[in-house]
């Protein structure tokens, strides 16, 4: 910014600014750090009410493991992520291309369209009720389909993709590229970053999937691990829910402060490389609409 | 290239609006809809005086209004802070610790609160220790609403700060160079020039966030519901799944949840012509 003389009252309020966002960031950070520690913690420990714990037991994380509930949502979820972001990101690209570029008939009304939706919700009976007809209740592709293309990102990534100079999309043309391989070969690899967010933000949401299973999915088998981690959360009996090995069980609290943990790595470990480019450029063009 | 997408929405958003007639008619699922006879507005009279529809409008309400004046406010401090700070790698540190929660699925916070309040956890352990009060945030309705609240200043007021610095990042410079020609110090500056040149940005979000006062987050507060604090912790979106979902009164349901579009919509119309009025651009 510019330059600010140094003053005495300016230089107070620099130090205080900066312990008051120090003390915002901890508290940010601390319930994963007390998450992280309890989840290393030994029963004793728990009941003393110790916040480091002296030694690191795995003993939590080896149960979470070994819980049929826990293991079988990570599969599900992970396929529901993966697979769930894949076609996203192909949907939302494909769509938000082709509303940028003018020769798109009907461009207008198709744009409309989208946005109409986001004003506009019809309430999740009448979704269920879709979702039904389709035969998609109990399966997995409805934790994937209803939600699969955000109208937000459409336009997020559309504005995007106004900015990229027509130039270059007419010199692939002159080299005879096909819309799809203009789209592929020139528009994608230029919008690295843009495209990475998108993958975050729907990765997310899909790794965070709880309110679509408890909407259209019954079988316990197809539960994706929001879901077992909610059932860890709120019953009292871990017996209740098949967990063996009951003599060398670690306590409930550190199991589930492990289950919990594995549910927020994922998107921890990969969240902050993106981060940087959240502010750049992206959505500002979102903003100025 | 864009029928997929052109499929997807016509499927998933605009023919359930056909299913919002179910609203009118006193649906039984396995006669289908043909089926099931048409009752016009029965299922509205019913709302109008069934007592925990009412409950679950004050409590929306309410929870809104709760988070409107005591969360609404902090990412814009939170944004003005961060923005006076110079240090790139300090911002960039303090952004990267902020953001973060609000990636957080709400199991896990509620794991988090869970785990902290309940029993064994290190709070109540630690104040049982030196002879306090526990704090009963699950069996307490009266602390219901306030942990709710928490909850969603911890998770979003770094995300919500995002929009404001991206909004100050295009603060015009010469004007603070031009408040400085005239002797502007610091807090004059910040005055004068930031405060005016975001207030724009501020109005909208504020629109936007009267238009929603009808919605609530539905997943939230669903798993912080129990049987002790459902009086107050019933919202409409959790009553429309409650009647429809779990008591198969599908109609019922769809009429609540039709209610809650109608005067959402409404609301959020009025609150964008009110802006257009007092001279500000509004949304659209």
């Amino acid at each position: 910014m510019v330059n600010y003389r140094r003053s005495i009252p300016g230089r107070i309020f620099d130090t205080a600014n900066v312990c008051f966002l120090i003390v915002v960031s901890s508290a940010s950070l601390l319930p994963f750090i007390y998450l992280l520690m309890t989840s290393f913690s030994t029963n004793q420990e728990i009941d003393r009410g110790a916040l480091v714990p002296s030694s690191f037991s795995i003993d939590a994380y080896r149960a979470a493991f070994a819980t049929p509930l826990l293991s079988n949502g990570f599969l599900i979820s992970a396929f529901v992520t993966l697979a769930g972001t894949s076609i996203s990101i192909a949907l939302t690209t494909m769509m938000a291309y082709a509303l940028s570029r003018k020769e798109l008939p009907l461009r207008r009304a198709l744009l409309f369209l989208v946005v109409l939706t986001m004003m506009v919700n019809a309430g999740i009976i009448p979704l269920y009720l879709v979702v039904r007809s389709l035969k998609l209740v109990d399966s997995i592709w409805s934790l994937i389909l209803p939600s699969c293309i955000g109208a937000f990102n459409v336009i997020l990534m559309r504005n995007f993709f106004l900015t990229i100079p027509d130039e270059l999309e007419d010199a692939a043309r002159l080299d005879g590229c096909s819309d799809l391989e203009v789209l592929v070969r020139v528009v994608v690899p230029l919008s690295g970053p843009a495209l990475a967010v998108f993958v975050l933000f729907y990765g997310v949401n899909y790794w965070n999937t709880y309110f679509s299973a408890i909407m259209f999915i019954n079988d316990p088998a197809k539960m994706p691990f929001q879901v077992a981690l909610r059932q860890l959360l709120a019953v009292d009996q871990l017996q209740e829910l098949d967990i063996t090995r009951l003599s060398q069980l670690p306590y409930p609290q550190a199991l589930r402060a492990a289950a919990l943990v594995l549910s927020a790595l994922p998107v921890l470990a990969v969240y902050p490389w993106v981060q940087r480019y959240f502010t750049t450029g992206l959505l500002l063009g979102g903003i100025k609409e | 290239m864009v029928i997929p997408g052109v499929i997807y929405f016509l499927v998933f958003h605009y023919a359930p609006l056909w299913g919002l007639l179910v609203a009118f008619k006193d649906f039984q699922p396995f006669r289908g809809f043909e089926n099931s006879p048409w009752i016009g507005l029965a299922h509205f009279e019913r709302l109008a005086f069934d007592p925990m529809f009412w409950t679950a409008l004050a409590n929306t309400l309410i929870i809104s209004f709760l988070n409107l004046v005591f969360f609404f406010p902090l990412p814009i401090a939170l944004a003005l802070l961060l923005n006076e700070v110079r240090h790139k790698y300090f911002k960039r540190a303090v952004q990267t610790a902020v953001y973060a929660p609000h990636f957080m699925s709400w199991i896990i916070i509620y794991g988090v609160t869970f785990l902290l309040f309940s029993d064994q956890g290190i709070v109540n352990v630690q104040l049982k220790e030196h002879n306090l009060q526990p704090i009963q945030a699950f069996l307490d309705a009266s602390l219901f609403r306030p942990t709710i609240v928490l909850q969603s200043i911890w998770r979003d007021s770094g995300w919500g700060a995002i929009v404001i610095l991206a909004a100050l990042a295009t603060v015009n410079p010469q004007l603070y160079e031009a408040a400085i020609v005239d002797g502007a110090d610091r807090w004059q500056q910040f005055c004068y020039v930031t405060i005016p040149s975001i207030g724009g940005t501020i109005w909208i979000l504020l629109i936007l966030r009267l238009g929603n006062l009808l919605r609530s987050g539905f997943e939230q507060v669903y798993i912080m519901q129990n049987p002790l604090n459902v009086g107050v912790s019933e919202v409409l979106d959790t009553y429309s799944f409650r009647t429809g979902l779990l008591n198969s009164d599908l109609g019922y349901a769809t009429a609540v949840g039709l209610f809650q579009s109608i005067a959402a919509t409404i609301l959020v119309v009025s609150a964008n012509w009110l802006a257009n009025k007092m001279g500000d651009q509004g949304i659209w």
